[in-house]
């Protein structure tokens, strides 16, 4: 996971996998919630160059009891449009860590795009949580979580 | 004419007797027995359920003010005064509407996300930090509509109507 010099590599093929830590109070009737999902830039991890467990390695512990759930690129909701006001654009971006060369970020940006980053309107973000999250259901859990949202342990 | 209805007192009457007890000495034993078991009874009812639930939920949203920021793990800002006061509110008109919701949850977007679920039928409420609110309704593979709204009662409530709508469709 160490960078190590490691270059940023721009382009992501639509069937490359990606890696979101999650809580176990996370699904609502087998679909991952849209609380799950932030911006701005939800961190991800790309699966070119990681696995499912990496997203949880800490020396502190830190992500004991999270889960991951793992969708592809093509999952990620390419553009919404709105009725009033621009459409905008989501596309995933490397930004490499010193000690995570997987991590990756979700940006958005105004149609037709710039490469800069724009943040959508409070319902353009929660449409494209809302569309996320409709391509993650039970079937996407590569580690199944046991950590509540509010620290509790689950069975 | 239009008419004020007075307000409710939600509590349950036979309560009386429960906390009373068997032994007390105006409670011969026919009546104990069918008043415990009108007690059951009641207490398994749907609006003693949703009582139940909406206390917890209550009790969920004043628990939220626990969470530090990065409670995510991934950076989020935990649900700050603003957005529990707004849930808060949203859950007192959900419960005069008797409406429980699905789920709960902090959202790693800031705030706190309330969830309706009925078989396909999904809807959420968002309350945000900054006092805004979102409202969507959506199917498992579409999204029908999504809005915003003012913080008011009459806004609130009126957003809880068309989800009721969807959802009982």
């Amino acid at each position: 996971m160490i960078r190590g010099g490691r270059p940023v590599l721009p382009d992501f093929d639509q069937a490359e996998v990606l890696y979101l830590r999650y809580f176990s109070d996370y699904f609502v009737d087998g679909q991952l919630s849209t609380a799950a999902i932030r911006f701005p830039k939800q961190s991800v991890n790309r699966g070119l160059h990681s696995e499912p467990e990496d997203c949880l390695f800490s020396e502190q512990g830190i992500y004991n009891g999270l889960g991951v759930v793992g969708f592809q690129n093509a999952d990620v909701p390419a553009k919404v449009a709105q009725p009033q006001g621009p459409a905008y654009i989501f596309f995933l971006k490397h930004v490499p860590l010193p000690y995570n060369y997987a991590h990756s970020e979700i940006w958005s940006d105004q149609e037709p795009g710039t490469g800069n980053y724009r943040e959508p309107s409070k319902t353009v973000k929660l449409e494209f949580r809302v569309r996320l999250c409709q391509r993650i259901g039970l079937g996407n859990v590569r580690i199944a979580a046991v950590r509540s949202s509010t620290g509790a342990i689950t069975a | 004419m239009p008419m004020t209805a007075p307000p409710v007192d939600y509590r349950p009457a036979v309560a009386l007797y429960h906390h009373l007890g068997p032994g007390y000495e105006s409670m011969t034993s026919p009546y104990t027995a069918m008043l415990e078991n009108t007690y059951a009874e009641i207490c398994r009812s749907n609006f003693w359920t949703w009582k139940k639930q909406f206390e917890a939920a209550q009790r969920d949203v004043a628990g939220l003010s626990s969470l530090q920021h990065g409670w995510d793990t991934y950076d989020a800002e935990p649900p700050n005064e603003r957005a529990r006061s707004t849930a808060k509110n949203i859950l007192e008109i959900l419960e005069q509407e008797a409406m429980p919701p699905s789920r709960l949850l902090p959202s790693r977007e800031g705030g706190i996300t309330i969830s309706f679920a009925e078989g396909s039928r999904r809807a959420e409420i968002e309350a945000y930090n900054s006092g805004e609110i979102a409202v969507v309704i959506y199917t498992p593979t579409d999204v029908l509509k999504v809005w915003e709204l003012n913080a008011d009662r009459a806004s609130v409530r009126e957003a809880i109507a068309s989800i009721r709508v969807y959802l009982t469709a």
